[in-house]
């Protein structure tokens, strides 16, 4: 906490006097700001493993045809013409990790009081087009000390990341944290 | 109020004057509990006074069966109990658990259907001699009485459903009954049941203050306790607890058709409400009310578990003595949208943005229609009740229909696009989702097929006249379609499925659209959507801005825990970056309330702005400027040529569903320097001109949104209403202190970039549409019939309203 304030005023007392902009050729050039989170970014992806470091591997094409015999996953959205070709792109390879991956997402930048839980329900294939994805169904719950709320989510099965979520809690009281103080948006900052 | 104005006017950087929006702001001081008023010492409802698998439960909550409304805690509950009276049959098992039967044959059976609990991963009640009496003090009766009333209304439910279910829905397809949205698999497939075997469990003494909730994740309802009174359980409130089910039955009636297909097909589920205001939410919210009207019948509910310390409880029809509005069941004076949209008949004086009070409206016209109903088909009350229930339920499952195909007889592409249960799911979230427009027009058409000339077969009643449903719903002010859309919104050709070589020969457009008539449009108002601008006042900001970090710190917890939005991992985690200056500046994530203002003399309600991925951009990357806002001007500016046939903009999604374009576009595009000139071009050119940044560095996986992102979940904002000549701030609800509340649900967020340079200019092309708009939903071109699906990818349903500011520090 201290840490992040200490950096905000870095960003806005230091920050605005490093900034330029190069409008010279067609290409922008890096601040230093961004230079420097940049390497701290690269530095800290290289500690990494590596399968949260690449993007989606793309998996040889595979044989739907074989799914029932090989998996216990669910097919779905499926459509018989591609089944039928019997050939389809798997975008991405289960990570055992997965469920770990995704309480990290969650978790990122959150209240330590609040607990996050995590049931998985089943494993699925998600197809669109000739592209399938692996993906895991969950139910994340958030206990927090005044309130709860849930949701089902899909994830993807090798790098954590939520895909969709549905089925939020419907609550009585508000489920408004706070109001919010706005300005308006100056002529400075307009074109 | 003209605090706003004045700010953005001087340019003030003062912080708009808010408050802390929190309902317990409304909560004046209580007077204090009397004496207990009795010794409390014996309990007359003892387990000796009653047969193995019966108890007793109140016949309603403890305010009205006393007569009061300030009854007091310290008093003896058992005397609010009739001993003959209030005795049930429970169940037959040592807990409180109950398997379902809906039609009562034993053919489709949940072995463990319901049951209560104290609270979550607590062990239930055991009772060996399954005498269900308790002390009606504590907090086992609490349970006894939540799951009483639990298998009273699902005992109603089941049985009307299983009645009108196989008097209408399970008439043969060789009949008439096609355009039911039902059908046999209604039971086969539990679909009936949240599509599975699955236990709805109720926690009775749920540890949460001031709060009930329906998850329908856990398939659980939660009833918490008073926060000023700990002995005041919501669960000793049966009307709370018939509105908390009725969200459960809500989500299986607008899922009955995606559980149909089989467990899993549609992994996903519909709902009703997706930010904490909106019209979705404020329609499931009118609709849980109904259902305590529904079980009791009574003009009000929750007075104990809402009403007693809170004063929250609500009117459910116009008759109720509570309203100090004045208003009646006269045609005229009835609880019309958009009139009534902030009105707490608790406290009058303090108008108030929230789903629950906006839902009045929903909850009155339901009340009405079900009234309405028993008159003119001169049928009983509960017949009325069943009636409205089975319309409610044949319109929910229609729109909720990922499936796409809508109807009994239905052919996909009929609702929902076609045929693709990801991008339906989508439609309903963001481009297209259900707001008063769609529900209204959806429960019309099906009570003009169930119980008005639509119908041939069925008995229950025939003789619901069009005039008479039209003039019902314009007393609501929400006679706000024009026609009844009988056809659908499909795109497709009806004999092949394929896309039709012209709009006109498109399944939504031939056949019947049924007009409604103007002549009965007396109350409501609709609206051009040209009305809905930028505020002109000289001076006027576009927008407002909020980028306070410990602000948006709570906005962007509270928007991952009840609507699962992520932030990208290129923001700092705990959002180190928001300065609060508001300005929009590298890091930050930001909300953006558009300084919308409304030119008619009406009010709009229902404003939607929309800044998900849309139709705007040609198959060379060129922005197409012919979307309303003809934006940008020139081919040297960016835009595409004039003409392009990529800019026609056909339908985004093939027969099959697929989409092999993808060529929905991120909203907002970034301006280019280039030689002597400017030009606007999507954010892939920007990313691909700047050395050293890849796409691994965006913040997400797309690179058309590389440095400026809403990310899904946050990229729909709602203002409930904006007044004829006004700004959306003039047209909230003021506080005491004349000030308004700026909720989370009024702005769009996004996402900045850490790595985009100060001085860049970006430009969103955000789409505005309002639920009483005359063009927003009505294809001039097609006298008026509903714009297909597909429409709802481009400008042409919308204001397009473009947002341009430029990144500073
Ligand atoms: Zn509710």
């Amino acid at each position: 906490m201290k840490k992040a304030i200490g950096f905000t005023i870095l960003i806005i007392f230091v920050g605005v006097g490093l900034y330029f902009y190069q409008k010279n050729e067609s290409s922008l050039a890096l601040n230093d700001r961004a230079l420097n989170l940049r390497n701290a970014s690269i530095a800290h992806t290289q500690n990494m493993p590596s399968s949260l470091r690449k993007p989606a591997s793309v998996e040889p094409t595979t044989d739907v045809t074989k799914k029932d015999s090989s998996q216990k996953r669910q097919w779905i959205g499926a459509k018989d013409d591609i089944i039928q070709s019997g050939k389809i792109a798997m975008k991405n390879k289960p990570d055992n990790n997965w469920h770990d991956k995704l309480v990290s997402i969650l978790s990122r930048g959150i209240n330590s009081k609040t607990k996050i839980e995590v049931n998985h329900e089943k494993s699925v294939v998600l197809v669109n087009g000739n592209d399938a994805v692996n993906a895991e169904q969950v139910v994340v719950i958030f206990n927090a000390d005044k309130e709860r709320n849930s949701y089902r989510a899909m994830v993807n099965s090798q790098t954590g990341k939520v895909i969709r979520t549905w089925d939020h809690t419907i609550h009585e009281n508000t489920r408004m944290p706070a109001s919010l103080s706005g300005l308006p948006l100056t002529l400075e900052s307009q074109d | 109020m003209k605090k706003l104005e004045r700010i953005a006017l001087k340019h003030l950087t003062a912080i708009l004057a808010v408050s802390v929006f929190i309902l317990s702001g409304c909560v004046p001081t209580t007077s204090s509990p009397k004496k207990r008023s009795s010794s409390g010492g014996s309990t007359t409802n003892s387990a000796a006074s009653v047969p193995a698998t019966k108890g007793r439960i109140f016949l309603d909550n403890p305010v009205e069966l006393s007569g009061n409304a300030e009854y007091p805690t310290e008093n003896n509950f058992n005397t609010l109990l009739n001993l003959t009276r209030d005795l049930v049959y429970l169940t037959d098992a040592q807990t409180l658990t109950n398997p379902c039967d809906p039609l009562g044959s034993g053919l489709y059976v949940v072995t463990t259907c319901y049951n209560a609990l104290p609270d979550r991963l607590q062990p239930p009640l055991v009772n060996n001699t399954k005498k269900w009496a308790y002390d009606a003090n504590g907090a086992e009766f609490a349970q006894v009485n939540a799951f009483g009333h639990k298998k009273k209304m699902l005992d109603q439910w089941f049985s009307d459903q299983s009645s009108y279910v196989s008097a209408y829905s399970l008439l043969p397809d060789t009949s008439l009954k096609k355009d039911s949205s039902l059908t046999e698999q209604y039971f086969s497939n539990y679909s009936f049941w949240f599509g599975s075997a699955t236990t709805l469990v109720t926690w009775a003494n749920c540890d949460f203050s001031d709060n009930a909730f329906f998850s329908p994740a856990e398939t659980a309802l939660c009833f918490g306790r008073d926060s000023i009174d700990s002995k005041l359980w919501f669960a000793q409130d049966p009307t709370i607890m018939y509105h908390e089910l009725g969200h459960g039955l809500t989500k299986i009636m607008l899922n009955t058709r995606n559980k149909m297909e089989g467990a899993g097909v549609i992994p996903y589920s519909s709902a009703l409400g997706y930010r904490s205001y909106d019209e979705g939410g404020m329609i499931s919210e009118g609709i849980a009310d109904w259902f305590s009207f529904y079980v009791n019948g009574r003009s009000h509910f929750a007075e104990w578990a809402l009403g007693r310390y809170l004063k929250q409880s609500r009117p459910l029809r116009e008759s109720d003595a509570s309203h100090t509005a004045a208003v009646s069941e006269a045609d005229d004076s009835r609880l019309a949208y958009p009139d009534f949209l902030f009105y707490d008949p608790n406290f009058p004086e303090s108008p108030f943005e929230d789903i629950h009070y906006a839902g009045q409206i929903v909850s009155h016209f339901l009340v009405a229609l079900t009234e309405d109903l028993k008159q003119e088909c001169s049928i009983s009350e509960s017949a009325a009740k069943k009636l409205t229930a089975g319309i409610l339920h044949e319109a929910l499952a229609e729109l909720g229909d990922l499936t796409s195909k809508g109807t009994k007889a239905g052919k996909k592409g009929y609702i929902n696009l076609v045929d693709n249960s990801d991008w339906a799911y989508e439609w309903l979230r963001a481009y297209n989702p259900i707001n008063m427009r769609k529900f209204a027009q959806a429960m019309a058409r099906k009570t003009y097929q169930i119980a008005g000339p639509g119908n041939v077969t069925f008995t229950q009643c025939t003789s619901y006249s069009k005039d008479r449903l039209e003039r019902l719903w314009d007393s609501y002010g929400m006679l706000l379609f024009k026609t009844y859309n009988l056809n659908g919104s499909s795109h497709f050709d009806p004999g092949t499925l394929g896309a039709p070589a012209s709009p006109a020969a498109a399944m939504g457009h031939i056949g019947s659209a049924l007009a409604v008539s103007a002549a009965n449009r007396l109350r409501t108002v609709l609206v051009d959507k040209s009305s809905v601008k930028m505020d002109p006042t000289v001076g006027a900001p576009p927008a407002f801005v909020f980028d306070d970090r410990a602000q948006l710190r709570a906005v962007a917890n509270n928007l991952r825990q009840t609507n699962g939005v992520i932030l990208s991992e290129q923001l700092d985690a705990d959002l180190g970056f928001n300065n609060g200056n508001g300005r929009i500046s590298p890091g930050e994530f930001v909300g953006i309330a558009l300084n919308l203002y409304n030119s008619s003399n009406s009010t709009i309600s229902g404003v939607q702005i929309i800044a998900s991925d849309w139709q705007h951009v040609n198959n060379d990357g060129k922005l197409c400027n012919n979307q309303g806002d003809s934006f940008p001007a020139s081919e040297a500016e960016g835009a595409a040529p004039a003409g392009d046939a990529s800019c026609n903009l056909s339908p985004i999604f093939d027969a099959a569903g697929s989409n092999p374009n993808s060529n929905l576009d991120p909203v907002c595009v970034v301006q280019l320097n280039e030689e002597n000139a400017t030009r606007w071009a999507q954010q892939d050119e920007l990313l691909a001109s700047m050395d050293g940044l890849t796409e691994n560095d965006c913040l997400g996986d797309d690179p058309k949104s590389c440095f400026l992102r809403s990310p899904k979940g946050a990229d729909v904002g709602w203002m409930s209403s904006i007044d004829g000549q006004k700004n959306w701030s003039d047209s909230l609800p003021k506080d005491a202190n004349g000030s308004v509340n700026i909720g989370g649900h009024q702005a769009v967020f996004f996402e900045v970039s850490p790595w985009i340079s100060p001085g860049t200019t970006f430009l969103c092309r955000l789409r505005v549409r309002f639920s009483n708009c005359n063009d927003c939903y009505h294809d001039a071109n097609y006298s008026n019939d509903d714009f297909l699906d597909n429409d709802y990818a481009m400008g042409k349903p919308f204001k397009v309203i473009d947002l341009q500011f430029t990144v500073v520090d």
